[in-house]
């Protein structure tokens, strides 16, 4: 792992909608392996970036290379051959369909002819079955997995999400704001199972706004505000950073005397 | 049997293979509202190849639901990028434009109609009913039906997992039509007479309403709902015109209870559930009788 090259090249990406730049001139290099917040106020453009990673919006300018191959003419349902996979910030089970049947949804890209017509769960698929309800086992839902989607707590829903990612066998994996409406408990058994279910070949973006969640896991943080980088570095570097303050409390005496730090 | 019987039974019969060619799109969310043209091409098409050409019956069967399938590729590559209310309305209006056709088509009888060669017993339709149940509960029990699933659900994350989200709806739909041509081919064969009047909104509006009506999200759904929607009119039939307001009333009396069909995915596994409790205890009771 850990080349110096980076796993992902970001180079000048911008997005308009109409008169609206809703990302401008946005460079990031993501090293292999390493595991990166992106964060910012609402409206930075933070899931809009990992929409542009994942294929869903296609940038106006700049690129977008994953290990040095360019993602500008992979669709949507190429890019997780290419290798990305990604989680969503409000959930996207299927979910009349079990734990088991959604996380063997990420698999699908890998299928081929003769795994098409067997049956999904069964005997003359256990490769299959077997691999999903380790992913399942990696985020502790090994007890789930035939529940239906729709019968589990958030949290659970959340872990769901994580394992059909996982089996996607990603190079490049995107979280988007994963701790959202946990609790502390479910925060802690999240990274827990992120530490341990995924490899140190995996590299990870980040949407979060729980700096304690980011300082567990992560090693460099990115801070947007606009569509545009005003900050780059490790967490506390970033949580001192005048233009970061200003972005999230303002510039007036209250901003300028409060602090992350505080 | 008796004559009544037959008709009734062979009425349900192409009536659940009806409900399939509606189901086979709805698995993936497309409201295919021209399903009766699809049957109609499959009845034309079959009734053609066994008078004109003279093919053997299974032939003919062959040639209606190839004949379907063409026209719900055609179809399909045309619409499947549609949406709610226009993707049914383009289905609608494909449908209608059949039956304008074939009604002013001289060589297949035009409005007069078309006697059609050959016959169909009630177990060959038997046989190919079940052939459609238990092809349509494989395929979604296979990483076909889950994709279908996924699309249904989530189009954008079912194609961030991989999913070809236009070539699955397209395969859905052609696979519909092709269902669809098999029960207008059917039903040609065993009345011997069709009529292009006949394949008219009242009968694709059955048919999208048995598969909603039992449910989409298993493949019981349809088989439920076409059975009920064919047989409880016939149960109702001492009471006269009054049977058509029973039935109305069960009807609207489900959609408020149960507006994802009557069978979802958590019932069929409650009832399940249920049966495997209650086969237990019967078992428990019966050696502790013995």
């Amino acid at each position: 792992m850990a080349a110096d090259n980076p796993t992902l090249a970001i180079c000048d990406l911008g997005l308009q909608f109409g008169g609206l730049r809703v990302i401008e001139s946005l460079s990031i290099d993501v090293k292999c392996g390493s595991r990166t917040a992106i964060i910012g106020p609402n409206g930075a453009g933070k899931t809009t970036l990992f929409n542009l990673l994942s294929g869903v919006y296609s940038p106006t300018d700049g690129s977008i290379l994953l290990n040095g191959r360019s993602l500008e003419n992979v669709p949507l349902a190429k890019r997780v051959h290419a290798g990305i996979g990604r989680t969503f910030q409000n959930l996207r089970l299927m979910k009349h369909l079990t734990v088991l049947e959604n996380v063997m949804l990420g698999q699908h890209h890998r299928t081929g002819i003769a795994g098409t017509f067997k049956p999904l769960v069964s005997r003359f698929n256990r490769a299959a079955v077997d691999e999903a309800l380790r992913a399942i086992q990696l985020v502790g839902l090994h007890r789930d997995a035939d529940r239906l989607a729709e019968g589990l707590s958030y949290g659970m829903q959340k872990r769901v999400e994580l394992a059909r990612a996982l089996v996607t066998k990603p190079k490049l994996l995107l979280l988007d704001e994963p701790t959202a409406g946990l609790n502390t408990a479910e925060r802690s058994e999240l990274l827990g199972a992120l530490k341990s279910a995924v490899g140190s070949d995996v590299t990870i973006l980040l949407i979060e706004h729980d700096l304690s969640f980011i300082g567990g896991i992560c090693d460099r943080v990115v801070v947007l505000n606009f569509g545009r980088k005003i900050a780059e570095g490790t967490l506390d570097e970033v949580k001192t950073d005048k233009a970061v303050i200003a972005a999230y409390l303002g510039t007036g005496r209250r901003g300028r005397e409060a602090s992350f730090a505080a | 049997m008796s004559g009544y019987l037959t008709q009734v039974a062979a009425n349900l019969l192409i009536s659940v293979i009806l409900a399939y060619a509606a189901y086979v799109p709805l698995a993936t969310g497309q409201l295919n509202i021209g399903v009766a043209g699809f049957m109609c091409v499959g009845a034309y098409a079959s009734a053609v190849a066994a008078a004109v050409i003279g093919l053997p019956l299974f032939l003919c069967v062959i040639v209606g639901m190839l004949c379907a399938a063409a026209a719900g590729l055609l179809v399909a590559i045309s619409v499947a990028r549609m949406h709610g209310i226009y993707y049914s309305l383009a289905t609608f209006a494909f449908a209608e434009v059949v039956t304008a056709v074939l009604v002013n088509l001289d060589a297949v009888g035009g409005a007069r109609g078309y006697v059609v060669v050959g016959y169909f017993g009630l177990g060959a339709i038997a046989a190919a009913a079940l052939l459609v149940v238990a092809g349509v509960a494989y395929m979604m029990s296979t990483r076909i039906g889950l994709a279908f699933t996924a699309v249904r659900n989530d189009e954008r994350a079912a194609a961030i997992f991989g999913v070809k989200v236009f070539a699955t709806k397209v395969q859905a739909l052609v696979l519909g039509a092709a269902l669809a041509g098999l029960a207008g081919s059917l039903y040609a064969h065993h009345y011997s007479y069709i009529e292009a009047q006949n394949f008219n909104f009242m009968l694709s509006a059955n048919a999208v309403l048995f598969a909603l009506l039992g449910g989409v999200q298993t493949w019981w759904g349809p088989l439920l709902g076409a059975s009920a929607i064919a047989l409880i009119p016939e149960f109702l039939r001492t009471s006269g015109e009054w049977r058509y307001i029973g039935f109305g009333a069960i009807m609207i009396v489900l959609m408020v209870l149960r507006p994802e069909g009557v069978l979802t995915r958590a019932t069929t596994r409650r009832l399940v559930a249920i049966t495997r409790r209650l086969t237990a205890t019967t078992r428990r009771f019966a050696w502790g009788k013995a």
